[in-house]
Order: structure tokens, then C-alpha cells, then sequence
């Protein structure tokens, strides 16, 4: 006969449980810190800032040879293709599908059914032993198990930790027409582009921290500060933490197309022109020269003294390379980045800037003179469009709509 | 109360209301209960454990929310795929509350209907109506009207609530320590001749539940009170209809007080 509980006793357990639960809550807030950030290429652009720069990475210079390659389908049209992300030994590259692979041999820890038309980004979370990775799935966001949870009985567990669906808000970009500006991850908060604003979610949970009224540019965060773009006013500046509006970076150049976050201030990339400011000092301005400048504007990628670019004048696209310090134009190649639906963003390493180019592959071009080092142009009957590169250590990696590629110095 | 009097919904919603001002210590586990959920939702809306919203429907929807047993709706759910590759501490504290959480419920729930219906408590019963609940819980369906599918979601709706009707003295008959087999067939048996009253109180309550629930901060507790009423009016109705537990299994002697034994 099991005994059943008195009044008195319920109420002692019920009490002591919600005390343990308390306690153990305050324990686990108070020994799970903040994780640190991590290493690789763990979304768009390499880093929160934008800069597409990896200063300690010796990525192929002189020559380039396949270290791995592994199919997959990322086919999604024509254009250029989101760019891989690099971390905790994984590469990850989306299309019609999303692959986990990994980074030594390129073989397939998982692979899963999305729809989602911009690169993913790694986040390290609080709660996890792992990190958590978002990528865009039918307009929603999701947080997955970077690892891919486990199976059983052929059917992933664990894999989904959390979602945030596109309704109530509008539509996210993930996965719309537009496919948006991929997410940025800093400091525990991934910066989505939901509806017409910027949503900040926390990593771990997928709640939504801040949302903030913003145009469609990829946000740049630098020391705590989100920099957003907005109308024809110029830059929004806000706290990363709260989202609240400190500063805005007034301009009069335009549409904002694109920003990094350089050493000393902030490079724009408005449709036409690139300018460098710093507080609300405009440092340089640089003009491309093309009576209707207003057809193509993209990413900037900024090392530690020139800024990378795609430009177009009176005949034709070029990757240009201007002076960080006056914006004065250092070279410009006719190996010209993709210029649909924008110009794709180059990455620099080892003195080395690399760009997916208008006529199919990426090119390797010298940092300091713009000769073309190389061009890869991948294993098919012809160049097909390429993803922007990510770099991590001695290695790039790099899709196309078929397959997703590990070079190495040849 | 005596068996063949009134089971209208309005006659049985308000004798509920009048039994639960005659035991208010009822009301009172309730609301404790509810403030307990409230708390877990709390604390789950600060961690960094993803957790699933209760109400995340705006706009002008219409919910039913009527769940064959009497429970308190809970702000947040839990995942089971969020679980994975937790930190232990988070892992320990997550579960934890997840189960705090459903104790708080059936203790209040099953110790209610207890109370009301004059029943001495037993812990293996108390189990069984909790196992009950979670796998109603996981197994009843949601039915959504809308779109194109919604002529076939109108006829889900009516099998759905046709069901649930018959159902509706369920959660007496397991109080009552009676098996989940005998307990389905009895509770089918009895509402038989009820349909359209017992509809009354699972759109009455449903509906009171789909309000009050989906107050912010305070849904639990605004669901608890829906759930004592619940409980009650489940009493009045196993009463009025009169067929109560079988001689054979009726040797508990009745609790004069709560649903839990001094």
C-alpha cells in the first residue's frame, strides 16, 4: 500500500522544490558566464565588424589546389552564393539544403532540408555545450544544434532549439524575394533583419532583446555599437545591449548600400561613393566618377590600411583599392566583383584580397599592387558564380551551386 | 445535491461557483498552484533555455481552450529538443521546473476534485491522473479553422468536440481511483443524454480559460480559477447524474475537508 502524502507534507516538498529550483537557478546563472567568442569565420564577412579581414589567417597567395571538395545542392538561381561560415571544425554552406561539413576532410557530419537564401552564422551560447547555429528556413529563422543533435530511428533529435517565426512582424528576409542581410552575431545576440526592422535575439533562446526601424544594409557592430542604415539619412548608431538610439551619422551621399567597422571609424559604401568617418567627422569621401553611379554599390572590406571595394564608371565594374587613411584610390583590377543583385563582398588575408568575379570563380589579387595572383573557377565545364570566401587559418572555403570547395596553397 | 436535479450548463456552472464558496480552501489550492506555474513562467522567460509561448497568436482569433482534464495552462512550454546538449546546471534547473511545474498541477487538480467530490486522495491515483494529462496533453489535436482547410477543419472541430463532450466526466472518475480503461467507458456512459450541456460548459469554460490564460504575467493564475471551476462543476455533474464508483471499490471513506488527507 503506498502511503499517500498529508496536507502538511505536500506543502513541505512543494516548498523545499521551489527553494532547490531557485537556488539552482541563481547557481546555474552564476556559473554559466558569457562564452567566448568564437574562432574561424563564424558568419558573413568573418566578423561582427564587417571587415572581412582575417589578419592571422595565411590563406593560398601564390597558387591554389582543391584540398577537399563535397557536393551539395546549393542551387538558388543565378547570382552570386551565400557565403560559407567556419567554426568549432565545421563548415557550413546552405542552398536548397543546409550541410554541415568537416573542416580537415570535408565529409558530412549532417545535412538538412532549408530554404534559406543567406549565409548562417555560429553563435556561442550560454546554456549549451555547444553553439547555436541560425540560419533562415521559409522566411523564418531558426536556432539549431551546431552539431545537428543526434539521430534516432533516422529522424533528428535535438536539432531544432529554437524558432522565430516570420509572423507578427512582417516577413523576415530570410528566405523572401529579398533575401536580405545575413545575421550578425556579438557579444550573446544575433541581428536579424525581420519585416522592416532590425530584431536582436539572444543567441541561446531566440528571444527577441530590441527591435529597431532599419533598411535592409547588413548591420556592423564595433565596441558595443550597432551601426544600422536608415532612409537617406545615413547611419543609425545604437547600444548593442539595449538598442537604444545614441547617435545617427549624417551623410548626404546618399542611399547607404554598405559599412565596416575599420580600425579608425567607419567606411560607408553609399551607391557612388565611399567615405570614411569617424564620430561625426566625415575623414575622406571617394567618388567613383560614373555620371549614374546608381546601379550597383556593395560590401567594403577593410584591413589595416586600404579599404576593397567594387566601384563602376563610364565603362565598366572594377574592384578598387583606396588608402584608409585619405581614401586616396591605391589600384583598381578588371577582375570586378559579381555585381548582381550587388557587388559581392571580397575578404583580404596574407595580402591577398579575394573576390567572386562577375565572369564566374573567385580571384586572388595582390593587396598592395591589384595584379591577379590567381583565379579558381571550379571543377565544371565553365565558371559558374561563386559565394564570397571564408577564411580560416591556411585554408579558403568557397560554393558554388553544386559543390563546396577547400583550397589550399598549391 | 441529489441525483436527476438540473444539469443545464448555466445550473451546472453556477452550483460549481456555489460549491467552490462552500469549500474555498479548494479555490485557495488552486490559486496557489497557479501562482507556482506563474513563477516557472517567470523564470523561464529570463533563462537562456529556449522556451515555447503559450500565446503567440494576436489579432482576433477566437480560441476554445478546454482540456478534458481539469489543469492550470501554462505560459511557456518546454521543447524536448531544447534539452540537448544542455549544461548540466541548466539541464537540472530546466527539467526541474518542468516537473515542479506538473506537480503543482495535478496536486492542485487531482486534490481538488478529491476535496469536492468527498474522496480520499491516493498517490498511485494521483500519478495515474498525471500521466493521463501529459499524454492528453501530447495526443489531442489542435484544430485551427482557416484558410482553405477550413470546411474540413469545421468537421475535425465537431468529431473533436463530440469526443470531448462525452469525456467531460472524466477527470471525476480517475479522482475517483478508478482505472483509465473503466474510467474512459464510465465517463462515456454517463454524459450520454448531457451533449448539449456539457457543450455549454466546455464553450462556457473554454472560452473563460482562452481569456483569462492569455493575460500577461498572470495567465496561470487567471487559469487556475477556470480550473477550480472546472473541478467543481465536474463534482455537481457526477453528483446530479448519480452514478458514482461501484460499491466494489467504494471503501474510501470521504474527505470532510481538501483533497489531500490531514
Amino acid at each position: 500500500m503506498v502511503p499517500t502524502p498529508t496536507r502538511r507534507q505536500v506543502l513541505t516538498v512543494g516548498g523545499t522544490a521551489a527553494a532547490a529550483l531557485a537556488g539552482g537557478y541563481a547557481f546555474a546563472e552564476r556559473t554559466t558566464g558569457d562564452p567566448d567568442t568564437l574562432e574561424g569565420w563564424p558568419m558573413s564577412r568573418g566578423n561582427p565588424a564587417g571587415t572581412g579581414y582575417a589578419p592571422d589567417a595565411t590563406p593560398p597567395r601564390d597558387g591554389v589546389t582543391v584540398a577537399w571538395k563535397q557536393s551539395f545542392e546549393g542551387r538558388l538561381g543565378f547570382g552570386y552564393h551565400p557565403s560559407p561560415v567556419v567554426a568549432d571544425g565545421q563548415v557550413y554552406a546552405v542552398g536548397e539544403e543546409l550541410v554541415a561539413l568537416n573542416t580537415d576532410t570535408g565529409d558530412i557530419e549532417f545535412r538538412t532540408r532549408t530554404n534559406g537564401q543567406t549565409a548562417p552564422a555560429i553563435a556561442p551560447v550560454r546554456a549549451y555545450n555547444s553553439p547555436t547555429l541560425v540560419v533562415g528556413d521559409n522566411g523564418d529563422a531558426m536556432g539549431l544544434h551546431a552539431d545537428g543533435g543526434f539521430t534516432v530511428l533516422g529522424s533528428a533529435v535535438g536539432r531544432e532549439r529554437w524558432r522565430l517565426s516570420a509572423t507578427g512582424g512582417g516577413t523576415l528576409s530570410f528566405g523572401s524575394s529579398d533575401p536580405g542581410p545575413p545575421p550578425v552575431v556579438a557579444d550573446g545576440l544575433v541581428l536579424l533583419r525581420r519585416g522592416d526592422a532590425v530584431v536582436a535575439v539572444t543567441a541561446s533562446d531566440g528571444t527577441i532583446e530590441w527591435e529597431q526601424t532599419a533598411e535592409s544594409m547588413r548591420p556592423v557592430v564595433s565596441e558595443g555599437r550597432v551601426y544600422l542604415n536608415r532612409d537617406f539619412s545615413g547611419i543609425l548608431v545604437c547600444d548593442l545591449q539595449t538598442g537604444e538610439r545614441l547617435d545617427t551619422i549624417e551623410t548626404d551621399d546618399g542611399w547607404v548600400a554598405a559599412a565596416a567597422a575599420g580600425p579608425d571609424g567607419v567606411v560607408i559604401n553609399t551607391y557612388g561613393k565611399v567615405l570614411r568617418v569617424t564620430g561625426e567627422t566625415v575623414d575622406w569621401r571617394y567618388t567613383s566618377g560614373a555620371d549614374n553611379p546608381n546601379t550597383h554599390a556593395g560590401a567594403v572590406a577593410v584591413d589595416d590600411g586600404a579599404v576593397y571595394t567594387g566601384i563602376r564608371d563610364e565603362e565598366r565594374d572594377w574592384l578598387v583599392a583606396l588608402d584608409l587613411k585619405d581614401g586616396a584610390e591605391l589600384w583598381r583590377s578588371k577582375a570586378a566583383p559579381e555585381p548582381s543583385p550587388a557587388y559581392t563582398p571580397p575578404a583580404v588575408a596574407n595580402d591577398t584580397v579575394y573576390i567572386p568575379v562577375e565572369d564566374g570563380g573567385i580571384a586572388a589579387i595582390d593587396s598592395e599592387e591589384g595584379r591577379v595572383r590567381w583565379r579558381f573557377e571550379g571543377d565544371g565545364q565553365e565558371a559558374l558564380p561563386m559565394s564570397p570566401v571564408a577564411i580560416v587559418d591556411d585554408r579558403l572555403y568557397v560554393a558554388d551551386s553544386s559543390y563546396v570547395y577547400a583550397l589550399e596553397e598549391s | 445535491m441529489k441525483e436527476g436535479q438540473e444539469t443545464s450548463a448555466l445550473d451546472l456552472l453556477s452550483a460549481g461557483l456555489g460549491r467552490l464558496r462552500a469549500r474555498p480552501q479548494v479555490a485557495a489550492w488552486f490559486l496557489l498552484a497557479g501562482s507556482a506555474v506563474t513563477g516557472v513562467d517567470l523564470l523561464r522567460a529570463d533563462s537562456p533555455v529556449p522556451a515555447v509561448s503559450g500565446a503567440e497568436d494576436s489579432g482576433l482569433n477566437v480560441r476554445l481552450e478546454f482540456w478534458i482534464l481539469v489543469t492550470i495552462l501554462r505560459g511557456t512550454g518546454l521543447s524536448p529538443g531544447a534539452l540537448v546538449d544542455l549544461q548540466f546546471p541548466w539541464l537540472a534547473v530546466t527539467v526541474g521546473l518542468e516537473v515542479f511545474s506538473l506537480a503543482a498541477i495535478v496536486a492542485a487538480s487531482y486534490g481538488g476534485l478529491c476535496a469536492l467530490l468527498g474522496e480520499e486522495p491516493s498517490l498511485v491515483a494521483g500519478v495515474r491522473y498525471g500521466a493521463v494529462l501529459v499524454a492528453l496533453s501530447t495526443l489531442v489535436p489542435e484544430v485551427t479553422l482557416g484558410g482553405a482547410g477550413a470546411v474540413l477543419g469545421i468537421i475535425l472541430l465537431v468529431v473533436v468536440l463530440s469526443v470531448v463532450v462525452r469525456l467531460v466526466p472524466l477527470p471525476g472518475r480517475l479522482a475517483y481511483g478508478e482505472s483509465v480503461r473503466t474510467a474512459l467507458g464510465r465517463s462515456w456512459t454517463q454524459s450520454g443524454g448531457h451533449g448539449w450541456s456539457l457543450f455549454g460548459v466546455v464553450l462556457g469554460l473554454g472560452l473563460a480559460n482562452s481569456l483569462l490564460a492569455s493575460l500577461p504575467l498572470v495567465g496561470p493564475l487567471g487559469s487556475s480559477a477556470v480550473a477550480a471551476v472546472h473541478a467543481a462543476v465536474v463534482a455537481v455533474f457526477l453528483e446530479r447524474t448519480g452514478r458514482r464508483k461501484p460499491a466494489a471499490s467504494t471503501t474510501h471513506r470521504p474527505s470532510a475537508q481538501t483533497g489531500l488527507s490531514r
